[in-house]
């Protein structure tokens, strides 16, 4: 496992500008002793189920995406708003899946927004982007990033294959994967720790 | 460039028997937050939205880049389980909220818009083939014909995974050939530069 002779490659195309900086912070770091994976704070964010795909193999890009959501355990974890993030990945964003996504939480309401988003994104891009609306990016963003889901499943849209979110990480191992039978499910306990 | 040289390292919660399953920081790794550290300005000035780190380990890097990179949202992905429990306990150790996927290379992503920083330290040493599924240590390291099974995996669909004005970080060893690689990524219109 030598890296004598290691060199470091950067591959990179065009270079355009992009918004962004300032940043994400976490609310609190829990005090967790030992075998604490349960006790661990950080779940799925909804930004992140929108890039979420199933890894069945051999499915198109239209079969394979959106998993569906399925929500037993969601957290909010408040964070800082950084609006140039939020505008840099509002235009990435599958909004339908995102609405739908948000709906499998519970909706605007349960996570504490009073109220609806458009339907329409370009509505959202018109006001978080060109109206400076501070309301919509305080909403975006406990939408996206603040709202944690710990508990739940993924469903593939072609197969019905369900993938676990457990203590707030998606399973994706195929069941053959080396190892994955005997330990995947059951990470071992940190006991020795702390 | 000027001023920025608060560097932060990230705190690893880890322990002894973690290092069963899970990646040790070691040379390599060091010398990849080295080298993104040196990049550091120049990632900040491209404004990333998302950046990605294939094969996380023990979490270190991301961690490393999201201590000294605030604003672009970081997701981890590692396909062992226990490199995924270990880089959990670094990101809360160091209070970053990164989401994490346990998943074979990009095998669960739809990427339509793409990563702007991906972070790789590959399985790199070359080994015979059937060793890159001999354990999940073995995965963080045994890279089959010149170290080159897995790296060749990510590069040959790397343009489906960078976003217009994304790069890539990956280590790379002199025995896996890295002229070859900077060549072939010339020809999918990357430029390459040794870090």
């Amino acid at each position: 496992m030598s890296s004598r002779g290691a060199s470091l490659l950067v591959l990179f195309a065009v270079l355009c500008s992009w918004p962004g900086e300032a940043g994400p912070s976490v609310s609190e770091a829990s005090s967790d002793s030992k075998a604490s994976l349960l006790r661990l704070r950080g779940g799925m964010k909804l930004f992140t189920h929108n890039l979420l795909a199933s890894p069945v193999p051999g499915l198109t890009k239209q079969q394979r995406y959106p998993l569906a959501l399925e929500v037993e355990r969601a957290e909010i974890r408040p964070s800082k708003v950084d609006q140039d993030t939020i505008i840099s990945l509002l235009e990435r964003l599958n909004w339908k899946v995102f609405l739908d996504a948000l709906q499998a939480v519970g909706g605007e309401e349960s996570i504490g927004l009073e109220r609806q988003f458009p339907q329409d994104m370009a509505e959202v891009i018109s006001s978080a982007c060109n109206d400076g609306d501070v309301h919509m990016f305080r909403a975006l963003h406990r939408a996206l990033f603040e709202t944690e889901v710990m508990e739940g499943q993924l469903v593939c849209p072609a197969t019905q294959r369900r993938f676990r979110i457990q203590e707030g990480v998606p399973n994706f191992l195929a069941a053959d994967v080396q190892g994955t039978k005997q330990e995947a499910l059951s990470p071992r306990s940190e006991g020795e720790e702390a | 460039m000027a001023g920025q040289s608060l560097k932060r390292d990230p705190v690893i919660p880890l322990t002894g028997s973690d290092w069963e399953h899970v990646y040790e920081p070691a040379e390599d790794t060091f010398l990849f937050m080295d080298a993104l550290e040196k990049e550091l300005e120049d990632i900040r000035a491209a404004r990333p939205g998302f950046v990605f780190e294939l094969g996380c380990g023990s979490g270190c890097i991301t961690a490393f880049l999201a201590l000294n990179l605030k604003g672009p949202a970081y997701i981890a992905s590692d396909i062992n389980p226990h490199a995924v429990a270990a880089a959990r306990r670094t990101f809360e150790a160091n209070e970053l909220k990164i989401d994490l996927l346990n998943m074979d290379l990009f095998s669960a992503i739809n990427l339509p818009s793409g990563i702007d920083v991906l972070l790789f330290n590959p399985p790199y040493v070359p080994t015979p083939h059937e060793e890159i599924e001999s354990s999940w240590i073995a995965r963080s390291w045994a890279g089959g014909d010149k170290g080159r099974e897995v790296v060749d995996k990510v590069l040959e669909k790397i343009e489906t995974i960078l976003s217009p004005q994304g790069r890539l970080y990956m280590v790379a060893l002199d025995s896996n050939d890295p002229h070859e690689i900077a060549k072939w990524m010339g020809t999918k219109g990357y430029r390459t530069k040794v870090v």
